[in-house]
């Protein structure tokens, strides 16, 4: 059949188009981005998965995610698998990212730019449609809890994930670190993992791992759950960074690099009310005491166990506060520590060893052993103490004394501690304080008394000096001390008054005026007396009982006994009359 | 019969003064009991607070002090054990458990006082105080002046005695022991009372360059470091370290006097 002209201008278009088609690539190149999300409608508790799928040939790409105020990301994570093929190499990035949805309606998922050797690619934007909490509350989706779950990965064939389970915890809580490795087929070469380095937190040196399978999207998955036991050892922000799964390319696959994104962790302080013998347990724990037996011996060992039992960081928890036993001599032996992991927690228990000695005979009671830690669950501090527990001593079985041993070699001393000496007893009175007495003025005051004492033994030597040199001078002054003796001594004595008077009174009238009286005729000593301003009524006097002791010595038949003393008497009280005049 | 009366009452009054002097002293006694026997217990801090609140009355036993210094040195509180220990030293320096207690407490401070600074006046000072309290001192310097004046009297009043060259020589070594001992009481007083003791009781101070915050910090202290008080100034004290080549300012609530 011959083909007209309007079929043949037909023919020659379509082939021209279809070749144009083949050729001309520019303007309209497959993208090598592009943006899914696992569903278009869902509840406001609910999650979506955006996976953005990058195919390179070169570095890898950058992500930069439009703002989305209208989701919040609870996890991210990258994976990437690489091929040969006739010799080029190519990878393929994915990018997933879970989103929980803010608001209800209409939400949209602005394009998403990669940068790719610096060629900007967009995605397309992404419509999602959000209701709101159905009235059966279906639980948000996710990795289900039952092993399947309807991500879309009908694209990977491997991806991991990453997450903890207590983003916020306290000081020394326990956070757990959960990576997972999902892997559709086997024939992988075993990965190799490398872990971040937990800068910031304690782990347990052995991670646990378990190995399960997982539904998703109707795809079995192999999953390699690891488990790592965190404790954060201070507060504020911490990130756990990356981890890295590494298969090296085999007979049967191509191999693969797969990691995760950092994890941000706010670690709260503890609060400030802690009491005074906390040490920074944090957890929940119980304590138990017990001794080896209830009856000892004095000097005979017996051990107290205390054993440490709970949920937290046994490994590095504190000891107990140990109480003050004087009657015992204790000794601790090494803690023995077993951990396990149990039902998403560390637990522990530690066991003290404690050997005790008794140094005597009795009934004692060991004290309650107490412990304090601070119960994150409960957000307060807890003290948890064992029971006092009663040990009967029995004084030890009676021996023989050993033999005094003459000339044994003596040992050194050997100090074993140091402690500061006993307090004092309580003295008889306790008194005010006083004031020193240096603060009194009288003490001053008695510092002056010896220099009275030097001015007085100078004045008095100079005294003694002049009086020395003035004989006659001394003479008279002593002249009154002198007679005073004699009188005392006539009077003590068995002597003749008359004479003693007579005797007296002319010593004191020599000393006084410094010549001799005695033998002076009447008119002589009146005349020297006047010469010495005496009275004349003292002078009278003076030659009465000069007359008066003659009278009596010499005059016929002696007088009784009492004249004479009162003569005496008379002459004592002329002597003192005279001292005064001749002293005015 | 009026003096009689007066007299009896006079009398009257003196017993109870006396009565009442005993039973305040057998109450004060008491008190001093519980805190041993809360010593004893273990219950440091509740016997250290009975003996501060018998001293904080105004009481004054070097025992008393003794045992508050324990109390606190069990408590590990450096600073009020030293203050307390110094101050039971003043009224029974030959104690040797006072000696021996200082001695391990000054161990556990940590700041390290060079006393290679201290003069001469300073080191017979503190010579001296651990051998006689500030009375004995004072009694026995006046004593050693009544000897040396009452010497001199006989030296003089001697002649040519032969035992006037004896005197001399017995002259020559009172006078040195009376020089030595007014050295040591005035500068026993010139510390007391001029640049007492005190000792830091805070945990760690700042030491500023002048009475107040404002100022730049020129050093630290910590507990249990003693100190020469030179000046006290709008709740700010002025001290100084042994030497005084370190000084500076603190608040006065962290630094105690050893003589309140």
């Amino acid at each position: 059949m011959k083909m007209n002209d309007f079929s043949k201008v037909r023919y020659i278009s379509l082939v021209l188009i279809i070749l144009l088609l083949l050729f001309v690539q520019p303007g309209y190149a497959q993208s090598p981005v592009a943006a899914t999300v696992d569903r278009t409608s869902l509840a406001s508790n609910e999650l979506v998965t955006l996976t953005v799928t990058v195919d390179v040939e070169a570095a890898s790409p950058r992500v930069t995610l439009p703002v989305m105020d209208k989701f919040t990301t609870i996890t991210s994570s990258r994976s990437s698998q690489m091929s040969i093929v006739n010799g080029n190499i190519s990878t393929r990035y994915v990018y997933r990212y879970l989103l929980r949805p803010l608001e209800t309606g209409q939400l949209t998922i602005d394009p998403i730019e990669v940068d790719i050797d610096g060629q900007i690619y967009k995605t397309d934007p992404i419509a999602i449609e959000v209701s709101d909490i159905t009235a059966s509350g279906q639980s948000p989706s996710g990795p289900s809890q039952q092993g399947s779950d309807d991500r879309d990965l009908s694209d990977q064939s491997f991806f991991v994930e990453a997450e903890v389970d207590n983003p916020n915890p306290y000081l020394g809580e326990q956070v757990i670190y959960t990576h997972r490795l999902y892997t559709a087929f086997t024939g992988f070469s075993e990965p190799n993992y490398d872990l971040p380095r937990f800068t910031g937190f304690w782990t347990n040196d052995e991670p646990i791992v378990t190995q399960r399978h997982h539904q998703i999207s109707g795809r079995r998955f192999s999953v390699r759950e690891v488990k790592i036991v965190l404790f954060p050892t201070r507060t504020g922000k911490l990130t756990i960074d990356e981890t890295v799964v590494t298969s090296r390319s085999s007979l049967f696959n191509d191999g693969f690099v797969l990691q995760t994104d950092p994890i941000e962790i706010e670690v709260k302080p503890l609060p400030d009310d802690a009491p005074p013998d906390f040490e920074g347990a944090v957890g929940l724990f119980t304590i138990d005491a017990e001794v080896s037996k209830d009856r000892a011996e004095v000097e005979k060992l017996i051990t107290l166990l205390v054993t440490l039992t709970g949920q937290g960081n046994i490994s590095t928890a504190p000891d107990p506060v140990w109480p003050d036993m004087p009657e015992w001599r204790v000794f601790d032996a090494q803690a023995t520590t077993l951990t396990d992991f149990r039902d998403s927690h560390l637990i522990g228990r530690r066991v003290y060893e404690r050997l005790m000695v008794p140094g005597s005979a009795g009934t004692f009671t060991v004290p309650p052993i107490t412990y304090t830690y601070f119960d994150p669950d409960a957000g307060e501090y807890r003290t948890i103490g064992t029971d006092p527990i009663e040990v009967t001593v029995e004084p030890g079985a009676g021996e023989a004394p050993p033999p005094v041993v003459i000339g044994a070699n003596k040992e050194e001393i050997e100090r074993l501690g140091t402690d500061i000496r006993h307090i004092k007893p309580v003295p008889p009175v306790l008194t005010l304080a006083g004031t020193p007495l240096t603060a009194q003025t009288e003490y001053w005051l008695i510092w002056g008394v010896p220099i009275l004492l030097l001015v007085a033994n100078f004045a008095w030597s100079r005294r003694q000096t002049y009086l020395k040199r003035n004989r006659g001078l001394a003479r008279s002054m002593r002249a009154y001390k002198r007679a005073k003796k004699l009188f005392a001594q006539a009077r003590s004595s068995t002597q003749d008054p008359y004479i003693a008077a007579g005797q007296i009174l002319n010593t004191y009238l020599s000393d006084k005026l410094n010549q001799p009286v005695m033998g002076l005729t009447q008119d002589a000593l009146t005349k020297l007396l006047k010469s010495k301003n005496i009275k004349a009524d003292l002078i009278e006097r003076v030659h009465d009982c000069l007359m008066g002791s003659d009278m009596g010595r010499f005059g016929p038949g002696s007088s009784a006994p009492n004249h004479g003393q009162r003569l005496l008497d008379q002459t004592e009280t002329l002597v003192a009359d005279l001292e005064e005049t001749f002293k005015s | 019969m009026k003096r009689v009366l007066t007299f009896s009452l006079v009398c009257l009054l003196i017993i109870m003064g006396q009565a009442l002097a005993l039973a305040q002293s057998s109450v004060v006694t008491d008190l001093m009991k519980d805190g041993n026997q809360l010593y004893e217990a273990g219950q440091f801090d509740e016997a250290a607070a009975v003996y501060q609140s018998l001293v904080d009355a105004g009481l004054e036993d070097g025992a008393l002090f003794f045992n508050l210094g324990n109390a606190y040195f069990k408590q590990e509180d450096w600073g009020q054990a030293i203050l307390n220990y110094r101050r039971a030293q003043r009224l029974m320096p030959r104690d040797p458990d006072v000696r021996a207690n200082l001695a391990l407490v000054r161990l556990q401070t940590i700041d390290q006082i060079d006393t290679q600074g201290e003069g001469l006046l300073s080191r017979l000072t503190n010579l001296a105080q651990q051998w006689l309290t500030l009375n004995e001192m004072a009694v026995a310097t006046l004593a050693l002046w009544f000897v040396l004046i009452i010497l001199l009297i006989i030296f003089w009043r001697l002649g040519q005695s032969s035992l006037k060259q004896g005197v001399f020589y017995l002259l020559i070594i009172v006078a040195i022991l009376l020089v030595g001992g007014l050295f040591s009481l005035g500068g026993r007083l010139y510390v007391e009372n001029v640049r007492p003791d005190g000792v830091i009781v805070a945990e760690e101070i700042e030491v500023m360059s002048g009475p107040g915050s404002q100022y730049i910090v020129e050093f630290s202290l910590h507990n249990g470091t003693e100190v020469s008080i030179l000046e006290e100034r709008s709740n700010w004290t002025r001290m100084a370290l042994t030497g005084g080549q370190l000084q500076g300012w603190v608040p006065a609530s962290v630094v105690e006097a050893v003589v309140k």
